[in-house]
């Protein structure tokens, strides 16, 4: 398999007074197009902060990041910004949907970005979610709210799909379901799904999981053989 | 998809939408609309100048025969000069109105503005155009027959046409203190219709370029006439009259309005500010979707442009084409224009265009400082700025404050933007409603001052011109009333001049002059007493001198002001009839004050006014002044309406998690309220304190900017402070009642889980 991320000797500082704060420390690891990658650590670990740089919604102090063989962490506002459009899709732990948008209008939103015409419908069917096309996000259970969240993220077929504690505020089957649409994405679209999570089941079913501690990787693990989703015990 | 949003926006948000449409529709309805009356007012009447080639200068003399009047054609500053005769004639109708008929030779200069029929022919003996009002007034047409008596003789010409003239957009008649179209009027003949051979000129009517005083001086050198007068056209009865109501319009019109655009900028500015900083998370995440930094600035400056751009211009048309209205009927009742209609100033314009960058440009800031943070900050709530304990904090006091005073002072202190916007919004709308009803009392004052503190007679003699001294005193000793010359001077301090009147007469109780807190005061039997407002325009004080003649007499007399006293109207000087005497000056009085019943049969006497009489016709001078402050006072109130409810909105978003917060943790929701409303309250007590001293310096400012004739007292009336504190405290506790009512449905769980926006 083909790398796609690559994480060179990657820091990141917070500095609030006369505090230094390392929220990534030195970090150094690879993942591969279409791997489905779980990122794992307690509160305060750094995980947030690694999905930050790799979407570009934050830039690295020293390090070196490079996605599809482009140096992403010498980019500038613009480029990041392009590259957000183009490359990555987003899922926050509370879906972050525009309010005032409905299901489908929140996903052809993806439309003023890309300057495509894509079908907002298409991605909701995918996500099983036709029949609620027209209902704001106030209207729709939380992980209804996740799945059109999902579909606005795929909308744009990323190559990375960046996934913060998709399933943090869901019951644990509605998390199932969430996880078996990104595992599908991963294993039949060679999209990258990389999610961060302090969910240790998640493990199980991924291909890399990465162990943070205090901004630091502790351990970075390859499962041979993950299992199937319904092997787990939710 | 983002125009959906923002429409989507707006509706949820609508209240505060409207607020910042309203803001803008009302501050230029205003502006342009009381702007629009003074500046048509005042382009119509240039142009009626402009049209008939209104007059420079008039010269007035006893016999203008034709070698002077070549001498002051070939004069190298005259550029048209037209001789006319003027006779104060009585006509044949009813109530002997009195008709000022001119002579003319020609219809060059100040022409003749015909309405119905014909313009003037000099070659029809036979014709009268005649004053369109006076002939409404008494229901004359063109083809009737009018007769005009002037000292036996006898003039009766047939109407040709009707129409205005420049000399007389204001006229009024010696019997009445107002107009009235039917006592008074004015028309034109041909000096054809002269009934007899050589007329008498008495006037000249001159274009110049010159200045008064410059053409005078050229014209003693050139043209050797030994009594005559010289009159600019800026103070011409007629233009003066009608220019200090355009000005007093200008005064109330401009300063005021000036006021609720400085106020909705400041409330603009927050509004958009605040609306911006509610969206924060959404900007992190249209970010994160891959939205470039322009389109979402563009995105968020669009919400408050479209609505001050829609504001501003509805604001603006119906502004211009319906506040003007208002006060045209009043204003063409007193004065003769051939149109009332509004006016456009470029101003207008620049002020709806000045309130839609100041919102762009808030916008533009506020939305640029959340999408320059990287979109992973923005998408977190803002972080809480560190707050130490204050000295209040540290001391005995703070321990003994209960749970309501701590929350309060902590909450105010940690949001100090917020807190500070709040007070200086309620001052703002102090400052609206202080000087708006202060204006209102400013009028209601004048009134009183003059009719119940100074004047205290019941009638008015007015003295015939031609009454002789055995006359005057005789009937003054019939009525037991006391004598007053009032007549125009000009006085003089260094280079500043004006032109006030002379008030001479001896102390009496009819007349009971007083200082500027409208105590009545006893001026000096030998000494020169001056009023305030001409006191300041000349920038003098007591013990300091000024000088000053009598209009008609070119002797300057030098005097030092012994006392200043305040009028409501009456600008200039008083003293005592010796203290003329003393000057040289004959003592020749206008009229005759008294307390006593008087009957309408003494000789020397032209007419006479009831106390009654002269309050009727302030009212009416006032009207159009009184009428332009109710319209202020309902805006001032709009518009503090709006920006309070505005106000309550945004900050009740702002503290509304921490309120659901507090409801988790078991407070009972009027205790909730209350400490909601305590805050408000405070801050908008606060504001109003800053707001009142403001608010009278405003209105200070605009009574001294009042032009030479008005003296308008400013005072400090409770009761005007107590109405606008119930104004202010009721409408922001009605505001934040009716929000707070939301406490209850709040749903705890639901707003827990939103993050601080």
């Amino acid at each position: 398999m083909s790398k796609i991320i690559e994480f060179q000797n990657v820091t990141k500082e917070y500095i609030t007074g006369t505090n230094v704060l390392k929220a990534a420390n030195n970090l150094n690891f690879t993942i591969d197009k279409g791997e489905f990658v779980v990122i794992l650590g307690p509160s305060g670990s750094g995980k947030s902060t690694l999905l930050n740089l790799l979407g570009g919604l934050d830039k690295l102090t020293i390090g070196k990041i490079t996605v599809d063989n482009e140096e992403i962490s010498g980019y500038n506002e613009m480029q990041l910004t392009q590259y957000r459009a183009d490359k990555v899709g987003f899922i926050f732990q509370f879906y972050n949907l525009i309010p005032n948008l409905t299901a489908i209008e929140n996903i052809e939103l993806i439309n003023d970005v890309i300057g495509d015409k894509i079908d907002g419908m298409k991605y909701l069917k995918q996500v099983d979610l036709a029949e609620h096309a027209h209902q704001f996000p106030s209207e729709l259970s939380g992980g209804e709210q996740q799945r059109v969240s999902i579909a606005r993220a795929i909308s744009k077929r990323p190559a990375l799909l960046l996934c913060d504690e998709p399933t943090g505020a869901l019951d644990s089957k509605t998390g199932y379901n969430i996880i078996n649409i990104l595992l599908n994405l991963a294993h039949e679209h060679e999209t990258t799904v990389i999610i961060v999570t302090h969910n240790t089941q998640l493990s199980y079913l991924a291909d890399k999981i990465i162990h943070l501690k205090n901004g630091r990787i502790e351990d970075i693990e390859i499962n041979q053989n993950p299992l199937f989703i319904d092997q787990i015990e939710w | 998809m983002l125009v959906k949003k923002m429409l989507r926006d707006m509706r949820e948000h609508k209240m505060q939408f409207i607020a910042i449409f309203l803001m803008s529709f009302l501050t230029l309805m205003i502006y342009a609309g009381v702007g629009a009356e003074y500046t048509g007012i005042q382009q119509t009447v240039d142009a009626f100048y402009e049209d008939t080639n209104m007059a420079d200068i008039w010269v007035y003399s006893n016999n203008i025969n034709n070698d002077t009047f070549d001498k002051i054609k070939s004069m190298d500053s005259t550029l048209d000069a037209e001789r006319q005769l003027v006779m104060d004639t009585t006509a044949n109708l009813e109530s002997d109105p009195s008709v000022k008929l001119h002579f003319i030779e020609s219809n060059r200069i100040a022409k003749y503005y015909p309405v119905d029929a014909n313009d003037i022919d000099l070659s029809d003996k036979e014709g009268i155009w005649v004053d369109k009002k006076f002939a409404d007034a008494h229901k004359l047409k063109v083809g009737d027959n009018i007769t005009l008596k002037y000292n036996g003789i006898t003039i009766e010409k047939t109407i040709r046409g009707l129409g205005y003239s420049p000399e007389y957009v204001y006229q009024q008649a010696d019997e009445s203190i107002v107009p009235d179209s039917k006592l008074q009027g004015f028309a034109y003949v041909s000096y054809k219709a002269f009934p007899g051979e050589n007329v008498p000129y008495s006037t000249v009517l001159v274009k110049t370029d010159d200045t008064a005083d410059v053409y005078q001086q050229k014209f003693d050198d050139r043209v050797n006439l030994s009594n005559y007068t010289v009159l600019p056209f800026k103070d011409h009865s007629s233009v003066i009259q009608f220019q200090s109501e355009i000005d007093q319009h200008k005064m109330l019109g401009s300063m005021f309005p000036v006021i609720f655009v400085v106020v909705a900028i400041l409330t603009l500015i927050t509004t958009m500010t605040r609306i911006v900083s509610h969206q924060r998370t959404q900007i992190g995440t249209l970010k994160a979707l891959g939205f470039t930094d322009k389109s979402l600035i563009l995105h968020y400056i669009s919400y408050g442009f479209y609505l001050t751009v829609i504001g501003s211009i509805l604001g603006l048309i119906i502004g211009v084409n319906s506040l003007p209205y208002l006060f045209f009927p009043s204003m063409s009742s007193f004065y003769t224009l051939p149109v009332w209609k509004s006016g456009f100033d470029l101003s207008f314009a620049y002020v709806a265009i000045l309130l839609i960058m100041v919102a762009v440009a808030f916008t533009y800031l506020s939305t640029k400082n959340i999408v320059r943070e990287t979109p992973a900050q923005a998408l977190e709530p803002k972080a809480p700025k560190v707050s130490g304990n204050s000295i209040l904090e540290r001391t005995r006091v703070w321990s003994k404050l209960g749970f309501n005073a701590r929350w309060n002072i902590r909450d105010i202190k940690r949001n100090k933007i917020r807190s500070l916007v709040t007070i200086v919004s309620v001052m703002g709308c102090t400052i609206l409603l202080i000087s708006a009803f202060g204006m209102s009392d400013g009028m209601s004052d004048l009134k009183t001052w003059q009719y119940g503190t100074i004047n205290h007679y019941d009638n008015q003699l007015i003295i015939d011109d031609n009454a002789t001294i055995a006359q005057i005193d005789d009937v003054a000793a019939k009525v037991n009333g006391t004598k007053v010359m009032t007549k125009p001077i000009e006085v003089k301090v260094n280079d500043i001049k004006k032109t006030v009147n002379v008030n001479v007469y001896n102390e009496s109780e009819l007349i009971t002059p007083t200082d500027e807190n409208m105590h009545q005061i006893k001026l000096p039997s030998d000494g020169v007493t001056l009023t305030r407002k001409t006191a300041e325009l000349l920038g003098v004080d007591e013990g300091d001198s000024i000088q000053w003649h009598l209009y008609g007499e070119d002797k300057w007399i030098n005097s030092t002001i012994d006392e200043i006293n305040a009028d409501p109207s009456n600008q200039g000087i008083t003293l005592s009839q010796d203290k003329l005497e003393e000057f040289g000056y004959n003592f020749t009085p206008s009229m005759i004050v008294t307390n006593n019943e008087v009957n309408d049969s003494y000789d020397g006497i032209s007419s006479i006014f009831t106390i009654g009489q002269l309050q009727n016709s302030w009212d009416d001078m006032m009207e159009s002044g009184n009428l332009l402050i109710a319209v202020l006072l309902v805006f001032a109130l709009l518009l503090s309406l709006v920006m309070l409810y505005s106000l309550g909105v945004l900050s009740f978003t702002e503290v509304e998690i921490d309120l659901a917060t507090l409801k988790v943790i078991g407070f009972k929701s009027n205790v909730i309220r209350r400490l909601f409303l305590t805050q408000q309250v405070t801050l908008a007590i606060v504001g109003f304190i800053i707001g009142v001293p403001l608010g009278y310096g405003v209105l200070r400012v605009m009574m001294d900017s009042s032009g030479d004739t008005f003296y308008y007292p400013v005072h400090y009336k409770p009761l005007t402070i107590i109405i606008s504190f119930v104004c202010v405290i009721a409408l922001t506790v009605i505001v934040n009642l009716l929000l707070s009512r939301k406490i209850k449905q709040i749903d705890m769980v639901e707003s827990l889980k939103k993050t601080r926006e």
